[in-house]
């Protein structure tokens, strides 16, 4: 029964690859980008391990810690991932109604479930993990052995989210109140990012681009070594896999052991609780919004207090009908307005806003810490505001990404309603963007405002770092609703999920590439411009102005292209 | 923009291809003005398709489509913008009310504010949601939403409403509503109405015109009275007509598929709504 129902889903890929409305544009584009992406990542890395071992004598175990961080990194990204998969595969899926019906036994469905959520959230990792610690061992010069375990330690690795956030569904759905699902997966998100920030200020990893911070060569030691033993399946993973790294260190059993009997012991008891308890958390997913909360009563408040701005209905219909004879609805006006109200009254949403503050903080926080690194080889001056316009720049993608690419596919059924009317495809597109876009706008720049003065008071940096972002945010946004509309989910009503699907990951590749050519591009031209305003410079290089004109252009030209093509695939579907 | 012409709508060599699968295959059709025009047809016969492709949902694979004289491919504004549709499932904004649903809808067709208030208050009243127009959508039933629909589809008063399956849903008054008011929109607003339903008696009582699909073609077509006579049902009702069109077919088409292939012909099974 299990094949069955896998064999189903791997139908349904193989299909939506065959569509020619779906899978037409996917293979090829996403084989470029993630080849480019993983040269990219694969080089950065080498480059990254190289001047570690420059730094003698902790250049080892400075690696160890590096490869610690990115473990922990990937089993944040992996427990946040995991809980929207798992909701929606479990709990919020098309197709679970109908297997509910048929005589399918509880295991079979628990576990293709599991797979597919297994599947959904991790090959994300698994494709930007590999070249990242597959550089490692190059760098390092590590044996074969070393690539086997790497195989090796990543397939329990990414297995054990999976069972945790399984056991956490399964408990939120029987213990809360049915319209609070959504909200308590993201704030289950929420807190698995807390938890990941505190485990990476607990590292310190600044410290490791500084090591003259420290008072002593013991202390960096001490800081930079592992414990031998811990809680988290990233240091088992890390504890496994550093003996083939380093040829000195003793093999781990007790950690590989860990490793493997962790998820296979919580898929086996979330297994046998989801046989008791997932038939009635699913039922209390499907029952509709009830209850007098305070959260329920003030939220009818407030959609009584829009609803009703202006008046009765009685009032409102006389006051437009006073309207002078020339005043009419605009398309673009409305279309604003509708997904403004709609994304307001949505609660999921906001409970996604409070992923951003979090997003924001841990990023404000570790930038005040990345001064430290300022002083070092690795950054400089020059070299830490062009990091922090990066990081601007990443966090405006990640929004653009939940925000805005999901935009054309939460039309969902209703899509024909636009498809219907006497609006071009574009200007519908356009409307997307121009709606969604102020609060990316407010995020990006609060932080590379906050970010500079926070380390740097000086109004020429801050100017221009602001300015280039905000090209970037136009631009970034414009590539969301142009993508989205290239890779549409019009029956996955789970914004979060459609943010973690395949054409957001093509998405959000696209447009680091773009974010890191334009700021390469301009690199030049800043670098001089400071130096005239700081240095008495003689002027800025025709060289420069070029690279700046490029930088700016090919933001343009993608976003402008990919509204277009957005709207053209679009045409093309019907 | 008046034309010269007589029909609304036009439809000439119409086709929709889904891979080798044909879903409608050449469909002519004209539909005078101020009449109710009633596609009819089985499962899967293709009346959506053609219906989803006149009111621009679909691309057609080949063929014209001119409804008051604009082309659809050519000329896309201006033909929707005179052309509502009224699809079987009301798929609306769940998250906005009533009122905020039929504002954003003059949006869309750029009402004037003032006519379009005028037009609000009439439909709100005509489909008895005034009372409901500052609740969300999602709290409604089927039927309101049916009903929110229609009024969102004739609220810029288009000259060609095209409707599918408008009694999905809906209750017995309901059906008497639309009923009434398909004859009402047509006498007094002067609009076109092209329905297409399963129910032989909502055809039969607001139908001037009748079209019968099968298998993606149109294999009948003519008044009531036109198509008794083609059938030699002289006295017989819609369904009696309809059920002998398309077993006919039926049969004509098993016995070319067993002389092409020298064997008997599974049924068809393609289903193109």
């Amino acid at each position: 029964m299990l094949v069955e129902l896998l064999k189903a889903k791997i139908y349904t890929v193989k299909g939506s690859l065959k569509s020619n409305k779906e899978g037409r544009h996917r293979a090829p584009l996403f084989l470029a980008l993630s080849t480019i992406f993983t040269i990219m990542l694969f080089r950065g890395t080498l480059w990254l391990v190289n001047e570690s071992l420059a730094i003698e004598p902790v250049g080892e175990l400075i690696i160890q810690k590096l490869i610690s961080i990115a473990f922990i990194i990937f089993l944040g990204l992996l427990t946040f991932s995991n809980i929207v998969s798992i909701f929606s595969t479990f709990y919020l899926s098309d197709d679970m109604d109908f297997l509910l019906a048929q005589p399918i036994p509880s295991d079979a469905l628990y576990s293709s479930r599991y797979i597919e959520a297994l599947t959904q959230s991790s090959w994300v990792i698994i494709i930007f993990g590999l070249p990242a610690l597959t550089a490692v061992g190059v760098g390092m010069q590590a044996s074969p052995s070393y690539y086997a375990m790497l195989v090796a330690v990543l397939l329990p690795f990414v297995a054990i989210p999976t069972g945790i956030a399984s056991l956490i569904a399964l408990g939120v759905t029987n213990m809360l109140i049915a319209s609070r699902m959504r909200d308590a997966a993201l704030f289950m998100g929420l807190v698995s990012f807390v938890v990941l920030f505190t485990l990476i200020r607990w590292l310190q990893p600044e410290m490791l681009l500084n090591p003259e911070s420290f008072d002593s060569l013991g202390e960096m030691i001490k800081l930079l070594s592992t414990p031998k033993q811990s809680f988290l399946p990233s240091d088992w993973a890390v504890n496994t896999l550093t003996p083939s790294l380093f040829t000195q260190k003793e093999f781990d059993w007790w950690s590989l052991g860990l490793l493997y009997s962790t998820p296979l012991a919580i898929y086996f008891i979330s297994a046998w609780l989801h046989r008791r308890f997932f038939y009635r958390g699913y039922s209390r997913v499907q029952e509709g919004r009830h209850g007098d909360s305070l959260l329920t009563t003030t939220r009818d408040w407030m959609l009584k207090q829009s609803t009703s701005r202006g008046g009765s209905v009685e009032q409102r219909l006389k006051k437009l009908q006073k309207e002078p004879q020339d005043s009419i609805y605009k398309p673009l006006k409305q279309l604003i307005k509708k997904d403004r109200k709609i994304f307001t009254r949505d609660a999921s949403q906001w409970s996604n806003l409070l992923v951003i503050a979090a997003l924001m903080t841990i990023y404000l926080v570790n930038y005040k810490y990345f001064e430290i690194a300022s002083q070092t080889n690795f950054f400089g001056n020059v070299g830490l505001y062009y990091f922090n316009l990066a990081v601007c720049g990443f966090v405006v993608v990640a929004l653009s990404g939940r925000f805005l690419f999901p935009g054309i596919s939460l039309e969902g059924r209703s899509f024909w309603q636009l498809l219907q009317a006497p609006v071009s495809l574009e200007r519908i597109l356009i409307g997307k963007w121009l709606g969604a876009i102020p609060p990316v706008v407010f995020v990006g720049q609060f932080m590379i405002w906050t970010s500079n003065l926070l380390v740097r008071p000086d109004i020429y940096y801050s100017i221009t770092g602001s300015l280039l972002i905000l090209f970037l945010t136009f631009c970034i946004a414009a590539m969301a609703v142009g993508l989205g509309a290239v890779y549409p989910q019009f029956y996955n009503p789970n914004a979060s999920a459609i943010a973690a699907s395949f054409g957001a990951l093509i998405f959000m590749i696209s447009s680091i590439l773009v974010i890191l050519f334009s700021i390469i591009g301009s690199y030049g031209f800043f670098r001089e411009l400071f130096a005239v305003l700081f240095e008495a410079h003689d002027g800025i290089s025709m060289n420069s102005w070029y690279g700046l004109l490029l930088g700016l252009a090919l933001p343009l030209l993608v976003s402008y292209g990919s509204i277009r093509f957005g709207a053209r695939s679009l045409r093309a579907r019907l | 923009m008046t034309t010269s012409q007589a029909s609304l709508l036009q439809i000439s060599k119409l086709n929709k291809q889904y891979g080798k699968f044909t879903a409608v295959r050449e469909i002519n059709l004209d539909v005078d003005p101020h009449q109710v025009f009633g596609i009819l047809g089985p499962n899967g016969a293709g009346k959506t398709t053609t219906l989803r492709m006149i009111t621009g949902l679909i691309q057609p694979t080949a063929g014209t489509i001119l409804i008051d004289g604009h082309d659809l491919h050519k000329d896309p504004m201006k033909a929707k913008a005179i052309t509502g549709f009224i699809p079987d499932r009301p798929y609306v904004y769940d998250k906005l009310t009533a009122f905020e649903y039929l504002e954003f809808i003059a949006g869309l067709y750029s009402l004037k504010k003032s006519k379009a208030a005028d037009r609000m208050h009439e439909l709100l009243h005509t489909f008895h949601l005034h009372e409901w127009a500052d609740s969300l959508i999602e709290s409604f039933s089927h039927g309101m939403k049916q009903r929110l629909v229609f009024a969102g589809a004739l609220l810029p008063k288009p000259k060609l409403l095209v409707v599918d399956e408008p009694m999905v849903g809906l209750d017995p008054k309901g059906h008497k509503l639309i009923k009434e008011l398909f004859v009402k929109l047509t006498r007094d607003e002067g609009m076109t109405i092209l329905l297409s339903t399963h129910t032989m008696e909502v055809a039969e009582q607001v139908c001037s015109q009748i079209a019968i699909v099968n298998h993606g073609q149109i294999i009948a077509q003519g008044s009531m009275n036109d198509l008794r006579m083609s059938t030699g049902e002289s006295e017989g009702t819609l369904e009696q007509v309809f059920l002998k069109l398309t077993e006919e077919q039926e049969e004509e088409r098993a016995a070319k598929v067993a002389e092409r292939f020298g064997q008997d012909p599974l049924p068809a099974t393609h289903n193109a709504e």
